[in-house]
């Protein structure tokens, strides 16, 4: 029998030439459909989400305080460093080195059980050797031992209390424009690249001066049964070992301030145009996760309720020793140790959630 | 109340034509009319977030611990009934439009390094070796763990409201009521197997009243240690949920600015929407009741349920268009981008001298602070779905702290951290408003294009430019102490400061100082001021429109990715946008500069002193940084 339409949605009723049809069908029916359009279900709206937005970022510290080209916390009573915290970003590795001296766990024979040796999964990059490196010569073999460089995560917690999507994860490292006036006004300048290879090494099996691919970011929902071992988490996304200068913000030659060659409408306060406004306009990467795509829905990934997220950006800081792999992008001061103060960071959770009855 | 109604079929009663079209026909009427409202909806409601990102809190506050951070949830401007630019002369008005918000919950974290421990600040002076520990601020132990420590992050998180400056508060502007409080106890975050963090509390269930100021409070003492055993909570993420119910969305030329001309509905419709076509045809008198017929009942009921089949449609895809037609009356809700703005500075806020001030990016070096130089921030927030912008709101942040952690004492008892050859000594710390009459302040609020693309443009959505901060006239050597000897702080006149004022918050005990003269007209007195000020971004003018809002400003922005039947955009104000129906993300930037570009904040004359800016504990932005909060309605979407 060939298909032909009936409702199925609003009532189960079906209403036939040459059945049978009594008041109580058709009574029924009106009543499923009046109950349908009086008290709609959410489900019945083809768009039920709403976005919700997580925005964080800061300038940090200018680089150019830091006037000691040492680097040594001991010197900091000369009266030049000012301040050199390092908030948020914290070391991804947990170990002994890792706990304040003299405190419990600062010594390896401790009686102290890191919970989480590494809290974030996958986030290895080229160049950094969490566990150390092993090293054979014709005479001798040194087994793996210290950390060799370091990664720095800056993770962002939520308690998702109902189901959600996470829509989207936007990261811009913001840098000054190369060909800013002054010095003075080219203060972020992390070129996102390896060293050169004379002296600073670039991680092996790629060339001097090659794309930085030191970067993570990942979002990840903590096991239900074993909320705090980082070991079980459930990464939703990860991104990894990509060529960061290839998600720059914009490959348009722009000017450093907006009054200039090529010039575009802009607002005020307009950097490097309106008095007192050192900065220029926006340059660096902007790395999309879920980004504007025709036919996209975005990352589209489901977050269940009650589910605690945690959504982490890690960046990388390059041995000063064996393998010597400074000045670089993240580390343009060979003994320094600042790779959070060599960008502005701006940062944006998207987050898509239902209607609610209330 | 059931908004269609039909006779029941009462057993033996004679089957009539309208006992079956006449629902039916209220019913395909909803649909035609576009008339599916909230009230008629399972799910009426949208959440939406007020959620900061706090990136640490030291012990440097004062007090110790603590942090504040007011906001504001005010009608959007169809529902905004209070009088316009009326500051402190008038009392809201609420009517039985204004909108109903209730707090759900509150999620609240900070990063432990997935360790049943604290993480030490860079403060920390106790450690094995002292001599790991420099004076300033650079401790080798920040950002290591502290087993022995978790014991001290017991927490209390609150949420307190006020009445506005703009409805009638008055100094010293403190905070009211608390709403909601919790402490969140050390074994909290001390278990090895199962920590709250993040935390949350759900169910709070609590009525907000629109017009009023909401301030957020973190404290933990605990932060704080006379053995040196100093501590930080680093990345702190607060997400307080609120609901909201679904409102209608904003359309038409001349109503919403940079609304989309065309979409899946057709040309020219600026967002309004169009209804399907849903006939219910109705026996003729005399003939029979039958099923299948194109006026049967079947075939009726049929094209109801069709809608239903398809789902009913209504809002905004991911490109700022809409659906060929719609039936959802109510597809908008009441939405908050809370956008933070100078945070993470070297020492938490900023002050004026020289060594303090060039810790902040382009303005110049310890020992030559550049001329003319404003701080500047900005933030980049890409966006992926469609908003109409109502209200912009600033929070201004003037809170105190302890520069370097040292409790300020021109006692020098303890001494001061840096040596007061390179600092003098009143200058190592954050107290007074920063007391010039020469300090000016720019918000932007705009929207750009251009991320990967082959073009790139902005537009204005909203401006604030205002100077004096502290409403300083020196020919008549006002504000005074006022004559009985209190203290007192007028509203300003005379000067732009006050010119968007919303709300002056006093959040602790604590407040900073600032001078003023005496009521002699011979020196100077120090009052206490507050910690935090609102300011209302106006929006940009639209042409012969004054929108609704505390002060004049323009009608509501739209602003939402576009594609081909979207790029074509209303104006702005009185052009076309320079976004071109393209935008990718809102920036927000704000600049405070000395207004004479001839000195730096270092050196700008302490009006009421006579000092400079630099020699004195001059607050140019308050601990933890300011905010602005875009107030929006956002768009069912999928």
């Amino acid at each position: 029998m060939a298909w032909s339409k009936n409702p199925r949605t609003v009532t189960k009723e079906q209403f036939s030439t040459g059945t049978t049809i009594d008041g109580n069908r058709i009574d029924n029916a009106l009543d499923d459909v009046v109950d349908r359009v009086n008290e709609v279900p959410y489900g019945d709206l083809r768009k039920r989400w709403v976005p919700i937005t997580y925005v964080a970022g800061w300038t940090p510290q200018s680089p150019k305080t830091l006037e000691m080209d040492s680097g040594d916390p001991d010197e900091s009573d000369d009266g030049k460093i000012a301040a050199t915290h390092h908030w948020p970003w914290l070391r991804v590795k947990n170990y002994d080195d890792e706990v304040v001296d003299g405190t419990l766990g600062a010594a390896s024979d401790d009686d102290l059980r890191f919970t989480n040796p590494f809290r974030l999964k996958g986030v290895q990059v080229p160049g950094i050797y969490p566990h150390g490196r092993a090293q054979a010569t014709g005479t001798t073999y040194t087994s793996a031992q210290a950390p060799i460089g370091a990664q720095y995560a800056w993770t962002r917690s939520w308690f998702i209390e109902r189901p959600s999507i996470l829509s989207a994860i936007d990261l811009v490292l913001e840098l000054d424009h190369g060909s800013a006036t002054a010095a003075a006004d080219r203060i972020y300048r992390n070129t996102f690249l390896y060293g050169d290879g004379s002296p600073a090494l670039p991680p092996d099996g790629l060339l001097g001066e090659s794309n930085d691919m030191g970067l993570v970011i990942t979002a990840a929902v903590d096991n239900e049964f074993a909320k705090e071992d980082r070991n079980m988490v459930d990464v939703e996304v990860l991104r990894r070992r990509f060529q960061i200068n290839n998600d720059k913000i914009s490959t348009l030659a722009l000017s450093s301030a907006s009054d200039a060659s090529p010039t575009y409408n802009d607002f005020v306060p307009k950097p490097g145009v309106t008095a007192g406004c050192g900065a220029s306009t926006i340059q660096g990467v902007h790395i999309s996760l879920g980004r504007q795509e025709p036919g996209a829905a975005g990352l589209n990934i489901p977050i269940h309720q009650r589910a605690r997220l945690r959504v982490s950006v890690v960046i990388p800081s390059y041995p000063a020793s064996a393998p010597v792999m400074r000045p670089n992008g993240w580390n343009p001061v060979a003994l320094r140790d600042y790779p959070w103060l060599q960008q502005k960071i701006h940062m944006t959770v998207t987050m898509l959630e239902e209607v609610i009855s209330g | 109340m059931a908004k269609i109604t039909r006779k029941k079929l009462a057993r033996g009663t004679k089957l009539m034509p309208g006992h079956v079209s006449t629902p039916l026909t209220s019913a395909a009427a909803q649909l035609t009319g576009i008339d599916i409202g909230r009230d008629q909806m399972k799910a009426p409601m949208a959440p939406f977030c007020v959620n900061l990102s706090v990136p640490y809190l030291g012990p440097e506050t004062i007090p110790v611990g603590t942090i504040t951070i007011p906001f504001v949830l005010p009608p959007l401007q169809d529902s905004f009934d209070s009088a316009q630019g009326a500051f402190g002369t008038t009392a809201p008005v609420y009517s039985a439009t204004t909108p109903q918000i209730m707090l759900k919950s509150v999620s609240f974290s900070f990063d432990q390094r997935a360790e049943p421990a604290a993480i030490a600040s860079q403060f920390w002076t106790q450690s094995g070796s002292d001599t790991d520990t420099g004076k300033f601020g650079y401790s080798d132990q920040q950002g290591k763990l502290t087993y022995e420590d978790v014991t001290k992050l017991d927490i209390k998180i609150s949420l307190h409201e006020k009445d506005q400056a703009y409805f009638g508060n008055t100094y010293p502007y403190p905070l009211q009521k608390e709403l909601w409080s919790t402490v969140i106890p050390e074994s909290a975050f001390s278990g090895a197997a199962l920590r709250a963090n993040p935390f949350i509390q759900t169910d709070i269930d609590l009525i907000i009243d629109p017009y009023k100021t909401l301030l957020f409070t973190v404290h933990c003492p605990g932060l704080t240690d006379t053995n040196g055993r100093i501590l930080t909570l680093p990345s702190i993420e607060v997400s307080m949920k609120f609901l909201g119910q679904l409102m209608p969305r904003d359309s038409g030329l001349g109503d919403v600015q940079n609304i989309p001309k065309d979409g899946g509905s057709g040309e020219n419709k600026y967002g309004a929407k169009t209804a399907p076509s849903v006939i219910i045809r109705t026996p003729d008198p005399a003939t029979s009741l039958e099923a299948d017929s194109t006026d049967g009942v079947n075939y009726n009921i049929t094209t109801i349920d069709e809608q239903f089949r398809d789902k009913l449609q209504g809002g905004y895809d991911r490109f700022g268009d809409t659906p060929p037609t719609e039936v959802i009356k109510d597809d908008a809700a009441y939405d908050v981008i809370a956008v933070p703005l100078y945070q993470n500075s070297a020492h938490g806020g900023i002050t004026a001298n020289s060594s303090f001030l060039a810790t902040w990016p382009y303005m110049g070096t310890r020992t030559s602070p550049t001329a003319g130089r404003g701080l500047f921030d900005r933030r980049i927030i890409p966006i992926h779905h469609s908003y109409t912008i109502h209200h912009a709101i600033l929070a201004w942040n003037w809170s105190p702290y302890r520069v370097l952690d040292w409790l300020w004492n021109p006692a020098e008892s303890p001494p001061p951290p840096i040596d007061e050859d390179d600092v003098p000594t009143a200058a190592q710390g954050a107290l007074w408003v920063a007391g010039a009459k020469e300090i000016g302040l720019k918000v932007g609020i705009g929207i750009g294009t251009g991320m990967r693309a082959d073009g790139f443009g902005y537009d204005e959505v909203g401006t604030l430019d205002i100077t004096n901060p502290n409403n300083y006239d020196l020919d008549a050597k006002t504000p005074q102490t006022n004559p009985d000897g209190s203290e007192g702080w007028p509203p300003g006149a005379g000067t732009t400061w006050d010119t968007s004022l919303i709300d002056r918050i006093t959040s602790t005990a604590s407040p900073p100082f600032g001078y003023i003269w005496n009521s002699g007209e011979t020196g100077a007195d120090h009052v206490r001021r507050w910690h935090w000020e609102l300011h209302s971004i106006p929006l940009t003018a639209f042409p012969d429109r004054t929108a609704p809002g505390y002060y004049a400003q323009g009608i509501p922005i739209f602003v939402g990715p576009g594609w081909t039947t979207t790029q074509g955009r209303a104006d702005i104000g009185t052009g076309a946008p320079d976004t071109g129906g393209a935008e990718q993300w809102i920036e927000v930037r704000s600049l405070l500069y000395p207004t004479d570009a001839s000195k730096s904040f270092h050196n700008s004359v302490s009006d009421v002193t006579g000092s400079t800016l630099g020699a004195e504990p001059s607050i140019l932005v308050g601990y933890g940084g300011c905010y602005v909060y875009l107030i929006c309605k956002k768009h069912l979407t999928k």
